[in-house]
């Protein structure tokens, strides 16, 4: 269970108030507090990789780093994580 | 642990909802009164709370879970209040082999049954419902009185449905005295999900669920698991009613369901009062104990690497990780009518097994859509959906995932549906304040709690 304090703000996880669906054409992921939803076109496997790093938590710059190499561009992936932080999936 | 109630503060346009914190030396666990969810935060960080000093990082969090509002962010969506019943029980008989000692049910001299013409009927009702509400998978517990007194009928309700495009999910709970080995593969055959109603050891087994002329029960339900596992059922799961005599024999119970029958999922409910068998149920006062000596037996099967899952506590395991709505009982208080109708011998639809009785009766299969007849009795104001009355729960940090407990219970032991259910309450205020600590300070077990696994 995550403990937050402030200070570990840098690191992200998963919200564990999200439901997840992993679909041959990409990962689907519903914020079932507020009821929003994320979407990334991918393969099962990388689905797979990203939920396990967000599951067991990491620095922004390695979620960053997971990301530019499947999307091959920085911008997207920024946007994608200030998303879905802003839509409660990260936190 | 020590209980620390946190008023509502605003701090600019940051809006911070009451809640409760349960804190230990180093954590505090923060329960939204409001939504239900949760939190777990350091001791520091909750100092600077409780002093209404809120750094950015901590606000944004906070409006991530629920816990706060900054102006302009929404607002969690309440869960589960539209009427969308996915769930339902076809009361296939009244009849049953056993006489248990609590049974709700008073015996009938002649007890009805379903027909194979009524089952077709509720079938085709069922695949009109879905179709016309664009469901694509439904759930049906097949249920009496003993269900595999009928079993034709729960072979002919797989039958209706595999000609659609409909998943559907056929369950049953049964005494399991009738699974012979062929009984068993029957039920395989037509995919049917099996909860085992077992009072535990046969010693408290025997003396609460006999056979009708008075024999005991036991060794035939066990044969019927071993019948079971031999037409190739893992994982299906048992049902139990704590009364006062699972009390005196709990460690034997744990120990015959974990290690003499392997269980994998167990699930042990409070006997409830009716009329007929106050002496079995356990006093308020009992509760608390059953509650420590529950956790203390599943601490020792953890410590045994023997893998078992109480649903009762994983349920609100769940619950305080990340609020569900699955559960139709105790999630977010009862949800019978909204998420379950339970259709009875006599067609009518009623919002639960529990409550198929006369004044609470929806109307008949084939008399309109599920969802309308549910709306126009909570529009008629139905009794069984009137608003609880919580005035005594205050600042219950359980209130989100409780909200009062079983209406159909209340009904049976005082007439009054929208009365707090004592037991619930009892069982819930014993039970939350363990888990959460246990959330806080061992959470491999709570892991095990949850989902079994050594
Ligand atoms: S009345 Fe009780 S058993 Fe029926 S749905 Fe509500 S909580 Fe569940
Ligand atoms: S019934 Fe008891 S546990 Fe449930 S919300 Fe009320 S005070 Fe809390």
């Amino acid at each position: 269970m995550r403990v937050f304090s402030p200070d570990d703000a840098g690191s992200l996880r998963l919200s564990p108030y999200t439901r997840i669906n992993v679909q041959p054409d990409g990962l689907t992921i519903l914020q079932t507090l507020f009821e929003q939803v994320a979407m990334l076109r991918c393969p099962p496997a990388f689905s797979t990789q990203l939920l396990d790093l967000l599951s067991r938590g990491a620095t922004e710059e390695e979620v960053l780093a997971l990301l530019i190499d499947f999307m091959h561009d920085e911008t997207p992936a920024r946007e994608l994580i200030d998303t879905w932080l802003q839509i409660g999936v990260l936190e | 642990m020590e209980r620390v109630d946190i008023q509502a503060f605003t701090l600019d346009k940051l809006t911070v909802h009451d809640m409760v914190a349960y804190v230990t030396s180093d954590q505090a666990f923060l329960i939204s009164l409001l939504h239900g969810t949760t939190l777990c935060i350091t001791r520091p960080c909750l100092e600077d709370l409780l002093h209404h000093r809120v750094h950015n990082e901590t606000a944004f969090i906070l409006v991530q879970r629920g816990l706060a509002s900054y102006e302009g962010s929404r607002a969690p969506i309440p869960q589960c209040g539209r009427i969308n019943p996915t769930f339902f029980l076809i009361d296939l008989t009244k009849a049953c082999n056993l006489q248990c000692r609590y049974c709700f049910r008073e015996p009938e001299a002649t007890a009805p049954h379903m027909t194979a013409e009524q089952i077709d009927r509720i079938c085709d009702e069922l695949i009109a419902y879905c179709q016309r509400h664009g469901l694509s998978c439904l759930s049906i517990q097949a249920w009496g009185g003993e269900p595999l007194i009928e079993l034709s009928l729960i072979e002919r309700i797989r039958h209706c449905f595999d000609e659609t495009n409909i998943a559907l999910q056929l369950t049953i709970e049964t005494n399991a005295t009738l699974i012979t080995p062929s009984v068993a593969r029957r039920l395989k055959n037509s995919r049917v999900e099996i909860g085992v109603s077992i009072d535990g050891c046969a010693a408290v087994h025997d003396a609460q669920r006999p056979f009708v002329g008075g024999s005991p029960s036991f060794a035939r339900v066990r044969e019927g698991i071993e019948n079971l596992r031999q037409a190739g059922y893992t994982d299906f799961g048992s049902i139990t009613v704590v009364t006062r005599n699972t009390l005196d024999h709990l460690p034997e119970v744990i120990r015959c369901f974990a290690q003499e029958l392997h269980l994998p999922s167990i699930k042990l409910n409070l006997m409830r009062k009716t009329d007929r068998n106050r002496q079995l149920a356990l006093d308020l006062q009992e509760i608390p104990s059953y509650v420590d000596n529950l956790l203390g037996e599943l601490r020792a099967c953890y410590e045994q690497g023997i893998s078992i899952v109480e649903q009762n506590i994983a349920q609100r395991l769940a619950n305080l990780l990340f609020r569900p709505c699955g559960n139709i009982c105790n999630a977010h208080g009862c949800h019978g009518g909204y998420r379950m109708l339970s259709i009875g011998v006599d067609d009518g639809v009623y919002p639960c097994e529990l409550s198929d009785i006369p004044s609470y009766c929806l109307g008949k299969i084939g008399q309109g859509d599920f969802t309308e007849m549910v709306q126009k009795a909570i529009d008629a104001q139905m009794e069984y959906f009137q608003p609880r009355r919580l005035d005594d729960c205050g600042r219950c940090p359980w209130l989100f995932y409780c909200h009062g407990g079983c209406r159909s219970a209340m009904q049976y032991d005082c007439g009054d549906p929208c009365r707090i259910d004592a037991t619930e309450c009892a069982f819930n205020q014993a039970l939350y304040p363990r888990l959460v600590e246990i959330l806080m300070l061992d959470p491999a077990f709570a892991q095990y709690l949850q989902k079994g696994g050594c």
